[in-house]
């Protein structure tokens, strides 16, 4: 009896320290990396209030030098940007109720083992990873189906991703336990039932995951608005910021064109005046978006509830 | 029955009524403008029309080109009404190759590459435009009169005319931008004066390095010349010149087209170049930084802390605390063998601004509309900014520089879509400004004075502007990526590691391999067709 | 549940083994619910990329806007030819499988132990800063992060050659010297996507039991042994799927990163098969050609992915089917 105490109390001297000792690596490497991350994140701060001669010769480093705001006064007075920024958050918000709600009831019925064919659905969702028609027949067929110049184009046909809905069904696979599926059946809950009332909730993490992901991937896409949207008031966020950012413009024109350097210039100072500030624009309200989903993050609340 | 009878005479009768058009719209052209469309005078059409055009634009100026001043003008009293569907201009190039490609056409097409133009005028996406200007457009045809070279650049093989272009006739536009400026404030103060030849700038160079000229205390914070290597404006082809031949892919000399990176006198540039390098006296930045970084470079600081350096122009990008010292550009230098030579330029011009498509129900229109861009005013509106002229009573006009809440270049675009659109601005229109006088004592390449001065050391070997063929672009296509790759590292490395006499017949061989013989036929072809044609007229 | 079996059970049923069809019907209608949930998601599937999938032809065929994707000339493999042929060919394929391999061997085990230590951190706020702030440069655009590249790594100016001066070192001309693209793309990946891809790992430790740690302290376990037969175990199959996912991606880079960066010293170690394919669609539109390249990229790419799947379900680990 007190050996066994004295060797617990042993092993519990030992265990605190050999967990102080981890926790102080772990705090310091942490800390480091953090503070590696940081600091070009501070630079591009800095450098949005900054003279972009000396941004770009090394001459600003902890403060921002020959500050201006510039910059800020050429994005925020164009009444593009509001109004793309009000584009954006309405595709953003539609795109991830129509991703969830296919994604989600998707990827749960592909984790079901009594499922027969699974393994083939997958195989065919799998597939589209890698072959795709490319942009040429897709515009045909989101022409065809009235789509092109309206926002459908945008929210409807990146609402699927294969490779998120493998993520998905995954979790499902390996997070709800097998007795769940037992005793539910045993209570004669159906399918649809289970799904709802207890995977859904049972999945907030990964539901909070997958609406971050497919938030960011549409607040920062532009490609199909480029293709799609001929209506420049339809225009999102990101489309019209790459339209503010011109100083590859001249390389749009063909090759046998020959143009003023002067006007490429002057793009291009006006380009670099507002690159920084203009990611600190575009960046923010995602950025926000994180620590609020973060609090579905809990450690262990899934198994928990099902204890409960 | 009776309404299946009724039909079917209909159907037939309006099928003989379309053979019938057919066949006068072959002889008769005018047989299928609208009955309301106006050869002369305005309105052109009766009915209000609607004309979707495709193109980009540039963002100072935005997407909304109904509201310019400009397009207010040419639009006036015309009763044709434009739907504009604009892209940013850095994604034009996919938006327009998606246009052609899912054939979902506007009616017009702005800003394509000449081989796009070939290719879908000879696959009848665009239709051909030269009876049209004959006819509706009297200002263009005009400035093609006046400029045959114009005239030749949108013609294509097949003799048709698929687009209208932007050109800019200015003269002064012959002289290459890509000069050689260098600190006379620092040639002063070691005594030197400004170079002749290419010995003397490796000699004004190495006094640079060595010498603290910047006064700060460190003999080695100088950098003695740099540039952007393999750029038109800022890159190193200025020194091509002392060795008898230009930085371009392909220049003719006595009708002979030559691959310049396969030609002695580039090697000879070469070893110059390398002997440059491997003093220190190119700065290492020049092969890896941008024109961004270039231009911050050259005008950092209070002081200047760069000798020379290739530019357009010195005060217009270096810092106003010192933008002086850099003075006049430096003529072109005397090569070891006495070659001194600079290019005579083909004028800015892009060909395929303008293309009108098959699916355009208005084209007569189309064109009577778009002439109005030409005239020779407007013309000038659109490429200087209706803000910026201001008309006098003597017929010249004076140019209203930027109030403080506008930056220059956003001044300029303000009311104009600028590059993105067609205009024909003629030297005769230019000699109406009352431009800006130089600084004493400075010339700039914006300024007739530096055309002038360059003039005695122009050759006529740049490539002409030109149409190719469907396959002439084909096989273009074929070759360029991996030979432009090829020598454009191999040169790279000459400059930077040496080796160009060891490595130079494996270099010609590898080129072989890639089929640089056939690459050079192509051009060569192009070039006979066209002067055959300009011979015809 | 295994794919052959499966297959079996759905092509060599016909007469042999009725029995078998019954069963299976009746599966099938015992889970109808399932099929409704999968339903909308295979529509889209179907619609979005199954029927645009003709245009995989276009790699045979050369593509005329005006004859359209069907009605343009079969060539049968001469685009595949050129590109196996071209100058370019081996290099291009060496760089973009070595610059993979890096990311693989870097980048990948990096994100998932930041996760792990990041899950060990009791310190909320302390994680929630380091959270929020590794998973900003997610936002920073290509073009951005090269400029600053750019500025940090100047071989005059720069404050990486400053400090390098200043411990004595030699100043390095970083873009100047082909030996050194490949670390420095590697590094800024793992910069800007190291916050970003622990994400999903933080998200699978939330299921882990908290009893088995308690269970674990019981026995005496510290919290490095807890990370490693706990923590790790739990999230293997994510792991395992990522990595197969990752597999599928090898021949494939983000190329405007890499076109930044790139310059014509470096140019041998940075040219990959997507900066090519763009080089050669900036000389014109060569449809047909960059969709043979495409294609030719994706079947290594699929041929990968399904070599990885079979691997893991041979050492009994998660894999996809």
């Amino acid at each position: 009896m007190a050996k066994t105490d004295t060797f617990d109390a042993v092993s519990r001297i030992k265990r605190s320290r050999a967990d102080k000792a981890f926790d102080y690596i772990n705090y310091t490497l942490l800390s480091i990396f953090l503070l590696i991350v940081l600091y070009p994140l501070y630079f591009i701060v800095i450098s949005s209030f900054s003279d972009p001669t000396a941004v770009n010769t090394g001459a600003v480093s902890l403060i921002p030098k020959g500050f201006t705001l510039e910059g800020y006064r050429i994005i925020l007075n164009n009444n593009d940007v509001w109004r793309g920024y009000g584009n954006s958050l309405l595709y953003t918000v539609l795109n991830v109720v129509i991703s969830l709600a296919l994604m989600i009831p998707g990827g749960y019925a592909l984790s079901r083992k009594e499922m027969a064919g699974r393994n083939l659905l997958m195989f065919l969702v799998v597939i589209t990873m890698f072959f795709s028609g490319g942009m040429i027949p897709t515009y045909i067929i989101i022409k065809k189906l009235g789509m092109v110049d309206t926002i459908w184009a945008l929210i409807v046909p990146s609402a699927v991703s294969a490779y998120y809905v493998i993520v998905i069904r995954t979790f499902f696979q390996n997070t709800l336990p097998e007795e769940m599926f037992e005793s539910a059946k045993v209570d004669g809950c159906s399918t649809f039932r289970f799904f709802f009332q207890m995977a859904v909730p049972l999945s907030a993490p990964i539901i909070a995951v997958m609406a971050l992901f497919t938030a960011v991937s549409q607040w920062n896409s532009f490609f199909s608005a480029l293709i799609y949207l001929h209506r420049s008031e339809l225009y999102p966020l990101q489309l019209v910021l790459r339209g503010i950012l011109i100083s590859s413009q001249m390389s749009a024109h063909g090759s046998d064109a020959v143009v003023d350097p002067e006007s490429i210039a002057e793009a291009q100072r006006y380009a670099e005046l507002i690159k920084y500030a203009l990611i600190m624009v575009a960046s923010i309200p995602v950025l926000v978006l994180y620590p609020f989903l973060q609090r579905y993050f809990v450690k262990g609340m899934m198994i928990g509830s099902v204890k409960g | 029955m009776k309404m299946k009878q009724a039909t079917q005479i209909t159907a037939l009768s309006s099928a003989i009524m379309i053979l019938i058009a057919g066949c006068s719209s072959e002889k008769q052209a005018t047989a299928k403008t609208p009955a309301d469309f106006h050869e002369t005078g305005l309105p052109i059409v009766d009915k209000p029309i609607t004309l979707t055009i495709a193109g980009n634009f540039d963002d100072r100026t935005g997407a909304k080109w109904n509201e310019l001043e400009t397009f207010k003008k040419i639009n006036e009293g015309t009763n044709v009404q434009i739907n504009w569907n604009l892209t940013p201009g850095t994604d034009w190039k996919t938006k327009r190759n998606l246009i052609i490609a899912s054939d979902d056409l506007p009616d017009v097409l702005l800003d394509l590459t000449t081989s796009q133009v070939v290719t879908g005028g000879a696959e009848g996406t665009f239709i051909p435009l030269e009876d049209m200007i004959e006819k509706y457009a009297p200002n263009l045809k005009n400035f093609l009169t006046k400029y045959p070279e114009v005239r030749q650049a949108i013609t294509a093989p097949d003799g048709h005319i698929y687009s209208l272009p932007l050109a800019n006739m200015s003269e002064y536009k012959h002289a290459d931008g890509n000069t050689l400026w260098i600190n006379k404030e620092w040639l002063k103060k070691i005594g030197m004066e400004m170079p002749k030849t290419t010995d003397d700038l490796l000699k004004v160079l190495k006094a640079f390095k060595e010498q603290d000229m910047d006064g700060d205390g460190n003999p080695n914070n100088e950098i003695p010349l740099t540039g952007v290597y393999g750029d038109g404006q800022y890159g190193f082809g200025n020194l091509f010149g002392s060795f008898n031949t230009l930085d371009r892919q392909f220049i003719v000399k006595d009708d002979k087209v030559q691959f310049v990176r396969g030609t002695e006198e580039f090697r000879n540039a070469i070893k110059y170049l390398h002997s440059l390098y491997e003093l220190g006296l190119i700065d290492p930045d020049s092969f890896t930084q941008n024109s961004t970084q270039h231009i911050a470079k050259i005008s950092a600081g209070k002081k200047a802390s760069v000798g020379a350096f290739f530019a357009w122009s010195a005060d217009q990008i270096t810092n106003a605390s010192f933008r002086w010292d850099y003075g006049s550009p430096m003529i072109p230098l005397v090569g070891p063998t006495g070659a001194q030579v600079t290019a005579y330029n083909n004028l800015q011009m892009t060909p395929g601004m303008f293309t009108i498509t098959k699916v355009n129900k208005h084209p007569e229109a189309t064109m009577r509309w778009v002439d109005r861009a030409y005239e020779p005013e407007m013309s000038m509106m659109l490429r200087e900014g209706p803000n910026r002229l201001k008309k006098l009573d003597n017929g010249r006009y004076d140019i209203i520089e930027n109030p403080p809440n506008f930056t220059a270049g956003e001044w300029k675009v303000k009311e104009t879509p600028y590059n993105s659109f067609v205009y024909g601005f003629s030297e005769e229109m230019r000699k109406k400004q009352n431009l800006p006088k130089a600084e004493p004592g400075q010339l700039d390449p914006d300024f007739d004075e530096w055309y002038e001065a360059l003039k005695p050391y122009m050759k006529h070997w740049i490539f002409p502007n030109i149409m190719f063929t469907d396959e002439q672009y084909k096989q273009i296509e074929r070759y360029q990526t991996d030979i432009k790759k090829y020598t454009d590292k191999m040169e790279a490395q000459w400059i930077v590691k040496g080796g160009i006499d060891t490595e130079w017949d494996n270099y010609l061989k590898t080129l072989d391999k890639m089929g640089l013989k056939d690459f050079i036929k192509v051009y060569q072809e192009g070039y006979d067709t066209n002067k055959k044609n300009l011979a015809k007229k | 549940m295994n794919t052959n079996t499966e297959r079996a059970m759905l092509t060599e049923s016909k007469p042999v083994a009725k029995p078998r069809v019954v069963a299976l019907r009746l599966r099938i209608l015992r889970s109808w619910q399932l099929y409704v949930l999968v339903l909308p998601l295979l529509v889209h599937v179907a619609i979005f990329q199954y029927a645009p999938m003709y245009g995989l032809q276009i790699a045979f065929k050369n593509f005329r806007a005006s004859a359209g994707i069907l009605g343009s000339k079969w060539v049968g493999l001469e685009h595949f030819e050129r590109f196996f042929n071209s100058y370019s060919f081996w290099n291009t394929l060496i760089n973009t499988l070595l610059i993979n391999l890096y990311e693989l061997i870097f980048a990948f085990p990096i994100a998932i132990i930041f996760a792990l230590m990041l899950n060990q951190v009791t310190k909320l706020r302390f994680k929630k800063w380091v959270q929020t702030i590794t998973y900003a440069p997610h936002f920073i655009s290509t073009v951005v992060l090269v400029g600053m590249l750019f500025i940090f790594l100047n071989p005059r100016t720069g404050m990486v050659n400053n400090l390098i001066d200043f411990f004595g070192g030699e100043r390095i001309n970083f873009f100047g010297e082909a030996a050194w693209f490949k670390p420095i793309y590697i590094i800024s990946e793992i910069w800007q996507t190291t916050g970003w891809s622990a994400i999903i790992y933080l998200a699978a430790l939330t299921a882990v039991d908290p009893q088995l740690h308690e269970a674990a302290i019981m026995d005496g376990a510290n919290k490095f042994h807890r990370v490693r037969h706990i923590d790790i175990p739990s999230i293997m199959p994510v792991i395992m799927i990522l990595l197969i996912l990752k597999m599928g991606h090898f021949a494939s880079l983000g190329f405007s990163k890499v076109l930044l960066m790139q310059n014509d010293l470096n140019i041998d170690a940075s040219e990959v098969i997507q900066t090519y394919v763009y080089k050669t669609g900036l000389v014109g539109a060569q449809y047909s050609y960059s969709a043979a390249i495409g294609l030719f990229d994706n079947l290594i790419n699929f041929i990968l992915l399904l070599s990885a799947n079979q691997l893991a379900k041979k050492f009994k680990q998660q894999s996809l089917f």
